[in-house]
């Protein structure tokens, strides 16, 4: 099997795909969790996103994001080293890359500063001059360690974001998946990594074997729950009218889950060889987060086998030869 | 392995560490070892590449070792 392909597009095929924008972009993205094993993911693809992580906002300029891409072929032993719950996502994604951050990489921040003034991105006006970042920065000149940590880890995921917006808007679907402690103390090493590189996460790529809505939009929090004007605890109020707009634009979609989502995953999870036991057996309903404050959350209502049953799709065997011809004659059509 | 006393405040020991190293089945002392492991082994700093006043501070590396 070929994970990925080495084929770049011109410019004129490229004028032929249908990329959405931003916003559009933005709304469609969804941790993609079923993969076609068998397409190969286009390698410009995965450049285009890793041009993308670079171009993200990072803090002082320090670009400590780093990412490892494996494909699956050519490595099946990694999967030595993927958690459980990664397992079925790892073993179809034809490409996983593996991000972190480098606490190295603070060490020529203070140089790297000084290059956003070399090339006039930052200017006297707002304070900054060569020998005051001297004096500044690095940061681990005056920051603690668990705070060059934290702004470091917000790099990463404005570069993981930037990423995964560049991967849906390219067709591709993608999921980060977090790794547990005795696989990011053993893949490091594995991946060579140095002593300084925090591995985070394991990011699945390939195309999607499942409708790229996946189901529809994830409920979040309440939106007035995580905004506020002012002060917290003074909710940004939703603008209903804002909401049509946005979704007009393709930003906000349809919420989880869509209309026969149970079909899909069942249908896919018999599809890829899973037995009976790893159908999902419980009946779809809408978010239990009812509103700010409140979140409704009892046990999954179970549906009987034979309801789970009925969710998979099933193709029959094709009439035989004979029998088809006989159609054709009792119908008079002919060949 | 080193030994080192600490004082840590009171509310602090009680209400965050005691208690989520309960969370973890393991004792305080682990707790806060494993917690600092986690924190500081990345933190391995060449103060030999930081920012000098009053100098050229370019810096030649290999950016494949450390």
């Amino acid at each position: 099997m070929v994970s990925v392909i080495d084929v770049v597009p011109s410019v004129e095929e490229i004028a032929n795909y249908k990329i959405p924008n931003a916003l559009e972009a933005i709304g469609s993205r969804r941790s993609i969790r079923w993969y076609d094993p068998n397409r190969p993911v286009e390698k410009w693809k995965i450049q285009a996103m890793l041009e993308a992580a670079r171009l993200a906002s990072t803090v002082g300029n320090v670009c400590a994001v780093g990412a490892v891409v494996c494909y699956r072929d050519e490595h099946p032993e990694i999967w030595e080293f993927i958690s459980d719950w990664s397992q079925i996502q790892a073993q179809l994604a034809p490409v996983l890359i593996f991000w972190y951050y480098d606490m190295a990489a603070w060490d020529t921040q203070g140089q790297l500063i000084h290059d956003l003034l070399r090339v006039g991105a930052v200017d006297r006006a707002h304070g900054w001059e060569y020998d005051r970042v001297c004096r500044m920065f690095p940061l681990p000149k005056i920051l603690p360690d668990v705070i060059l940590h934290r702004i470091t880890a917000i790099d990463l995921g404005n570069a993981t974001q930037n990423a995964m917006i560049v991967a849906t808007a390219l067709g591709l679907g993608c999921c980060l998946n977090g790794m547990g402690g005795a696989v990011r103390r053993k893949l490091p090493e594995y991946l060579n990594l140095p002593r300084t590189a925090v591995l985070c996460w394991m990011m699945t790529v390939g195309y999607p074997a499942e409708d790229p809505r996946a189901g529809g939009q994830r409920p979040r929090r309440p939106f007035e729950e995580m905004f506020f004007e002012g002060k917290f605890g003074k909710p940004f109020k939703r603008d209903k009218r804002v909401v049509e707009l946005l979704r007009k634009l393709g930003l906000i979609q349809d919420e989880a889950p869509l209309p026969n989502r149970l079909n899909e995953i069942n249908t896919l999870t018999k599809a890829f060889g899973l037995g009976d036991e790893w159908l999902t057996d419980w009946k779809l309903e809408k978010s239990g987060y009812i509103k700010p404050g409140v979140i409704r959350d009892p046990p999954l209502t179970k549906l009987p086998k034979e309801e789970v049953e009925k969710t998979v799709f099933r193709v029959h065997p094709t009439v035989l030869r004979e029998r088809a011809e006989e159609y054709r004659r009792t119908k008079g059509i002919k060949e | 392995m080193v030994k080192l006393e600490i004082e840590i405040p009171d509310d602090l020991y009680e209400e965050v560490i005691k208690p989520r190293a309960e969370d973890f089945k393991t004792t305080p002392e682990r707790y806060i070892v494993q917690n600092l492991i986690i924190l500081f082994r990345p933190c391995v700093y060449d103060r030999s590449k930081w920012l000098k006043p009053g100098q050229d501070n370019s810096v030649t590396f290999d950016p494949y070792k450390r």
